[in-house]
């Protein structure tokens, strides 16, 4: 019922007042999702914008600006006013998207926030496959080069790239299948029409649990929470990891201490037990970094990310 | 199946409790609501409402969003009807003897006809749901790239002249459909095609931006046109007792509606646009089977009843992968996966047996929101009818603020209008040729989806064309492709092609 | 009717043969590994030979009738109201972002009812006025859309 309120809560729509760290906020902030509503980054920062929304004491409002597969998002946001009231949920494609093709925007035109999430990635097989751990997968690749067909979710996107830079730390060569998301590349796994698929949770996570799947390589630093049996592929003498991250940024130029505000309020937020709850049951792994931090990482994944699509352009 | 009705009469109680009835008939309403609204589909309906249920427990928030689901189904079909506006994918083939039907004064019985039908399809669709739920979803698995190229590929070719005038013609338009729908980014690749150096271009054209574009924009220019005393009084106004369907109406709709429900149920298990290929087989087939074909888009009732049935059955059966395999296979389940797992349930092959009372009460919930839907619907259908009483010259330009409205909420994306006008030019004077709508948003809708299942299979064999013959559910679909192109050749030996059903639509 | 078939169908090809054009310009790969031109490509020449059979086979029937019946001629209607709605939306798609929607709402449905009927210009104002009213509530207010606020904030 509460809920149901919320939404009927009529908005009063202040004429834009100046930004004065002081009392900002005086109006709703705005997350600009650069993805249609639904998808992970979106579940994230809804899920977060109503528990933020307590500590700025002001509504947190999402927005979708679908397209060009994040690019027209991330060119709203770069644009907005750096005042603080129009964020951006800043996601792995943020420097992935300035390789592939010609946008108005890198990841230097944002201020960092903080990061929420890193994702591991993961690759998972059937679990009648017939490679029983990482060095046998590798093997037969080795042995079989191209023969093994790997899915992913989106040629260029996110988890393709893991294969791609897993293929090169390994040194082996697979046969990459893109699907049009990561449900429809666990489908044909399941369907037996690709031998492996590349994602991130929670994908794969529920048919993993019923043991119709299984983690075959994991690039996280550590084993993860819901799966402690799994080893790392690092464990196995490969030195590889990889993830992707979801964290909040600002148009460039917005005021350190409005950064300041919106980076303690939303720390607060990411701790609250309730989000943590939240967090918990959509099995996606917290973690956060500082505005340095989280810009150091977008800056060296930018690197890495780049040389690896001029490799793929090839 | 004997216990699952036990469990399923469990599921009852629990979906009768006052709460949940309660959030059941909220979802339903808000849903009708966001379906009578074109642009904001479910989609986007679920989306703007699941911070609203984090409140709530995960059965009522489930019950809710579910509601808003099926509700704005039921809502779709309204605005075809009355105004020529399909909101979405599902309703494009409502708009055809939908339309027509109000433009005779029979805009009770078609509204009230879609709520018949979709009750109808929602309660045996329960049951199907019920009965055959795992194995089913075991069946669609056997889809892969291969399979579903074919189908496709039979989807085109048999689908595109849906409403039976000429198959050249048809296909042409259906071609010039797939063609807009290669615009964006390479679906495979990721490099951008036909976008001139333009932003907006790359994420392609918004099919609701051509459905409204095409149908109602289109529509409303053909009337504008008209000399203005025409403009007055060329819809009859409906009496009272007009407004709800006749015994004759009802004898012919229930056959339609059977088999719309069996379509759908069928067709929502594959991956893939469900809506689309439910809707245009249906009304293929009643056309097809039908006594008297030539009022088939002049307004016949089995024309809304069948199509409309098949939406909802689709929308029933697109559930079971959701619930047993975890895998949405339609956008809205998407979104409904995503609150699912907000609430902590991951639906998958473990949820009946870890949340058995959550599985339950939906289901019990979604024939109870159809049952609240039907109650909800039929006395809003005199409401609704009566916006036709509205003069043209009022109501015209209040349909332009509407669809304006629709499309920009879309995407929040001022290009979509532009690209809605753009169609509405060209659908005004695409009627004109009588060249139709329909076969090319079945191509705009197919097209992506037929060139990455093409590419995917090429992929995994190796450049092998092999893998469309070598497997045997493609190699079905792509013989009856074959065939259903190869016949007609020979009759046109035989006879003079019948006089096509002239299916003018404007 | 069959003269609109003929110029349709001749339409048709030439965006197939445009199709063509365009899609040669991107690289076509092979069928193994296609590249971002092939499918276009296919489509394109399947269009261009469809379209151009049609067109074809029209002209020719057309050929036939009019030496029979000479030439149909169609009814076309007033153009000036269709133009004027376009425009109008064009002038939506144009300004909604600076104007807000509201204003653009009231100025959109205002100037439409005075292309169909100049007459009642007081009726139409009160109309315009209580739709974008209602549709600012309905939309901003109550579903939240993030219409653009425009110079006035509404």
């Amino acid at each position: 019922m509460k809920g149901l309120t919320a939404i009927l809560i009529v908005f009063i729509m202040a004429l834009s007042v100046p930004a004065n760290a002081a009392d900002f906020p005086t109006k709703e902030v705005q997350i600009i999702i650069p993805w249609a509503a639904g998808g992970a980054t979106d579940l994230i920062f809804r899920a977060m914008g109503v528990t933020a929304g307590k500590y700025l004491n002001k509504a947190v409002v999402v927005v979708n600006r679908p397209g060009g597969g994040g690019a027209v998002g991330y060119t709203d946001g770069m644009k907005a006013k750096p005042d603080g009231y129009m964020l951006t949920a800043a996601v792995t494609p943020l420097c992935i998207l300035p390789h592939q093709t010609t946008t108005a925007f890198t990841y230097r035109d944002f201020e960092p926030i903080l990061n929420v999430v890193s994702d591991p990635s993961m690759f998972l097989v059937r679990s009648d496959a017939p490679w029983k751990d990482l060095r046998e997968f590798v093997d037969y690749a080795k042995k079989n080069p191209d023969m093994i067909t790997v899915g992913n979710s989106g040629a260029g996107g996110g988890v393709h790239l893991v294969a791609l830079a897993f293929e090169n730390a390994a040194g082996i060569q697979l046969n990459h299948i893109p699907f049009s998301g990561g449900g429809p590349s666990v489908t044909a796994l399941l369907g037996g029409h690709v031998n492996a698929v590349s994602v991130t949770p929670p994908e794969g996570v529920p048919q993993i649990k019923a043991g119709q799947l299984r983690v075959i390589a994991l690039f996280a630093n550590q084993r993860l929470a819901m799966f402690p049996d799994v080893p790392t592929v690092k464990e196995q003498g490969l030195n590889f990891t990889m993830g992707m991250w979801r964290g909040l940024a600002a148009p460039k130029g917005t005021p350190p201490d409005v950064i300041q505000k919106l980076h303690d309020s939303f720390k607060k937020a990411m701790d609250d037990p309730e989000f943590q709850a939240k967090a918990k049951e959509m099995s996606i792994l917290l973690s956060y970094l500082g505005p340095k931090d989280f810009g150091a990482l977008m800056a060296r994944d930018d690197e890495f990310l780049g040389k690896l699509i001029k490799g793929m352009k090839k | 199946m004997l216990e699952s009705l036990q469990q399923l009469a469990g599921g009852f109680g629990i979906a009768t409790s006052v709460d949940n009835l309660f959030y059941c008939l909220i979802g339903a309403i808000v849903g009708t609501l966001i379906g009578v609204l074109p642009g904001i589909g479910p989609i986007a309906g679920i989306a703007l409402l699941i911070p609203a249920t984090f409140s709530l427990n995960p059965t009522s928030a489930i019950i809710m969003l579910a509601g808003i689901y099926y509700g704005a189904m039921y809502g779709g079909s309204t605005t075809s009807i009355l105004l020529n506006v399909p909101g979405e994918t599902a309703s494009v083939i409502t708009c055809i003897d939908g339309y027509r039907m109000a433009q005779k004064g029979r805009a009770g019985p078609a509204l009230a006809i879609c709520a018949i039908g979709s009750f109808i399809a929602g309660t045996i669709g329960i049951f199907g749901l019920v009965a055959f739920a795992p194995p089913l979803a075991r069946a669609a698995l056997a889809f892969g790239p291969a399979e579903y190229f074919s189908l496709m590929v039979f989807g085109f070719v048999v689908l595109s002249n849906v409403t039976g005038t000429s198959l050249l013609k048809s296909l042409m338009m259906a071609l010039v459909g797939l063609i807009i729908g290669t615009i964006g980014l390479d679906p495979v690749k990721g490099d951008a095609r036909f976008t001139f150096g333009s932003m907006s271009l790359l994420s392609g054209i918004e099919f609701v931006a051509v459905a409204i574009g095409l149908f109602g924009i289109g529509e409303v220019l053909a009337n504008v046109e008209k000399p203005p005393a025409l403009l007055e009084g060329s819809v009859r106004v409906p009496q009272l007792r007009e407004l709800f369907p006749t015994r004759q109406d009802l004898r012919k709709s229930i056959k339609a509606i059977l088999r719309g429900t069996g379509i759908g149920f069928g067709v929502g298990l594959v991956p893939g646009p469900a809506p689309v290929i439910a809707t245009y087989s249906s009304y293929l087939i009643e056309k097809r089977i039908s006594k008297h074909p030539e009022e088939f888009g002049q307004g016949a009732i089995e024309g809304v009843a069948g199509p409309e049935s098949a939406n909802n059955a689709a929308c029933q059966s697109a559930f079971i992968p959701l619930f047993v395999l975890g895998i949405p296979f339609a956008p809205p389940t998407a979104i409904l996966l995503g609150a699912l797992l907000i609430h902590g349930v991951t639906p998958g092959p473990m949820m009946i047996s870890e949340h058995p009372q959550l599985f339950w009460g939906v289901i019990a919930s979604m024939y109870i929101g159809n049952f609240v839907l039907l109650l909800l619907n039929l006395p809003f259908v005199p409401l609704f009818a009566n916006i036709l009483r509205i003069p043209k010259r009022i109501l015209l330009p209040l349909v332009i603020l509407f669809c304006i409205t629709g499309m920009y909420s879309v995407n929040n994306s001022v290009f979509d209008i532009w690209v809605m006008l753009l169609f509405g030019g060209i659908g005004f004077s695409a009627g004109k040729g009588k060249f139709e709508g329909a076969p090319l948003l079945l191509g705009l809708v197919l097209g992506p989806k037929m060139e990455v299942a093409f590419r995917q299979s090429l992929m995994i064999s190796h450049g092998d064309f092999g893998i469309f013959t070598g497997r045997p559910i493609s190699l079905a679909f792509l013989l009856a492709t074959a065939l259903f192109l190869v016949i007609p050749l020979f009759r046109l030996g035989f006879k003079r092609p019948r006089k096509g059903g002239s299916a003018d639509r404007r | 009717m069959n003269r609109n078939d003929a110029f349709g169908g001749a339409l048709v090809c030439l965006f197939g043969v445009l199709t063509v054009c365009l899609s040669l310009k991107m690289p076509i790969g092979t069928f193994r590994a296609a590249g971002p031109g092939l499918f276009p490509l296919c489509l394109g020449l399947l269009l261009v030979v469809l379209s151009a059979a049609f067109t074809f086979t029209t002209v020719l029937r057309l050929r036939r009738t009019e030496r029979r019946f000479g030439a149909a001629s169609d009814t076309f209607g007033s153009a000036k109201p269709v133009l004027g709605f376009m425009a109008v939306i064009a002038f939506a798609a144009g300004f909604l972002e600076h104007l807000g929607y509201a204003p653009t709402a009231f100025i959109v449905v205002m100037a439409l009812l005075q292309i169909l009927g100049t007459n009642y210009w007081r009726r139409n104002l009160l109309i315009s006025m209580a739709a974008s009213a209602v549709s600012h509530f309905l939309f901003v207010r109550w579903l939240q859309i993030p219409f653009p606020q425009g110079w006035i904030g509404l």
